[in-house]
């Protein structure tokens, strides 16, 4: 009985965070403007990657593995629009798997911490993509050698974060999961 | 009492002066014919604003429209005006290249991490693998990827991108490689006398024919002791960061 219970129900992330298919909307809206309008906002060579923060905001909300199944289409479209072999796809699946996990020690509440992990998940996933580049065959180096465009497209990222966050926390108040599910 | 204020009148007027009485009347009147022409006009005015409100709306409305439309024409000029430079670098390159597939650029990498545009021409239109991107002023990159509708060019900036270059003055012969926001002149000669502003030119590759401009020399890097090679930073003559307008050179066969 109780692994049948388990095998169903494998964890409780699945009540909480936003609804699935909107969010999966809007992030291939993000993933377009990213591709079309921000670059052209650039700034010291950097722009801030929307998709990481509609990824890592998601993920630290709903669980590792609905924000790894957002990451995943997500990822998928950056690699189409980039016209790279799939780095972005692994990448962006990894962090959100990562930012999932991590999120079960924190409150995802306020603006600030999830700002800066929205920072520190540009870099990882830059990280990783090098990473992945590499293995596909790119020269070595190229993380290194893009490490100062890192940190600024991590500032820029967390920057971006934060003013949606603090502007949605002024605009948008969460039910909470009793007020959504009518439990009353 | 009368009798007398005529009689006294008349005396002043006959001496041809204004009576006291006269001239007092006349102030106090002039006050009250300002008072009441104000109000006489203002209920005039009033009058025929109330009379013309149905027609002062829709001339409002009319204006309003004018208004719209001339806004509409003056961003458009604005916007005809700024692209002239591009236009005119299109046609530029058009004339130096016509065999070429015009199209322009409609997306970016995302992520800014690799330098790819995508192109608004694909294997449809005639674009394949490796050929030539240019702009007007310059080298723009090379196709990398074509899907039927577009396609993806790799900038001459991009740290992936080799290309094989020739000093025009001294015609020394090197391999242009990106390094994110510039080009490195690699490989050239220790005899070569490189000097700042030197044009480099494309060498016969399997994307470009020999001779269009990659850009100027910028900087020349110091040889260190024992190397038998220098290289020197070029400045790409295309502006890669703001490209709107490309020509696709058809490869050679």
């Amino acid at each position: 009985m109780s692994s049948f219970y388990r095998r169903k129900y494998r964890s409780i992330e699945i009540t909480v965070g936003p609804a699935y298919w909107p969010v999966l909307g809007l992030t291939t809206l993000l993933a377009f403007l990213q591709t079309v309008v921000v670059p052209l906002l650039a700034f010291r060579g950097a722009v801030p990657s929307l998709v990481t923060i509609a990824v890592v905001l998601y993920a630290s909300r709903a669980g590792a593995r609905r924000g790894a199944l957002l990451a995943l289409p997500a990822g998928l479209l950056e690699d189409v629009f980039a016209g790279t072999g799939g780095g972005w796809t692994v990448s962006t699946t990894i962090v959100a798997l990562l930012v999932g996990l991590f999120s079960r020690r924190m409150f995802a509440d306020g603006a600030f911490v999830p700002a800066v992990l929205c920072g520190a998940a540009v870099l990882v996933r830059d990280l990783m993509f090098w990473s992945i580049m590499r293995i596909e065959g790119f020269p070595p180096g190229f993380a290194v050698a893009h490490l100062h465009a890192s940190l600024w497209r991590a500032l820029l990222t967390a920057l971006v974060a934060f003013a949606w966050l603090i502007l949605r926390g002024r605009l948008v108040t969460d039910k909470t999961t009793i007020e959504r599910y009518g439990y009353t | 009492m009368a009798a007398l204020v005529a009689l006294l009148q008349l005396d002043f007027a006959r001496a041809g002066r204004t009576s006291p009485l006269t001239a007092t009347v006349t102030a106090v009147s002039a006050y009250l014919q300002l008072a009441a022409s104000a109000v006489v006009n203002g209920v005039r005015g009033g009058f025929a604003a109330v009379v013309r409100t149905p027609g002062l709306a829709s001339e409002n409305g009319r204006l309003r429209g004018d208004n719209g439309a001339l806004r509409a024409q003056n961003d458009e000029l604005r916007e005809r005006l700024a692209r002239i430079p591009a236009a005119r670098g299109l046609a530029a390159a058009q004339l130096a290249h016509p065999d070429g597939i015009t199209a322009t650029v409609i997306g970016y990498d995302p992520e800014a991490s690799m330098r790819i545009v995508t192109i608004s021409r694909g294997a449809k239109d005639g674009v394949r693998r490796d050929d030539g991107v240019v702009t007007g002023a310059g080298v723009a990159g090379r196709i990398v990827e074509v899907g039927p509708l577009s396609s993806k060019v790799l900038l001459v900036t991009d740290p992936t991108s080799k290309l094989p270059a020739i000093v025009q003055h001294g015609r020394w012969w090197a391999i242009a490689v990106g390094t994110s926001t510039r080009v490195k002149l690699q490989y050239v000669s220790q005899d070569a006398k490189l000097h700042v502003g030197d044009r480099v030119v494309t060498g016969e590759g399997r994307s470009f024919h020999a001779g269009v401009l990659i850009g100027r020399i910028k900087q020349i890097e110091p040889v260190s002791a024992g190397a038998l090679d220098q290289t020197a930073i070029v400045q790409p003559a295309a502006d890669l960061s703001a490209l709107s307008d490309v020509v696709v050179l058809p490869q050679k066969i």
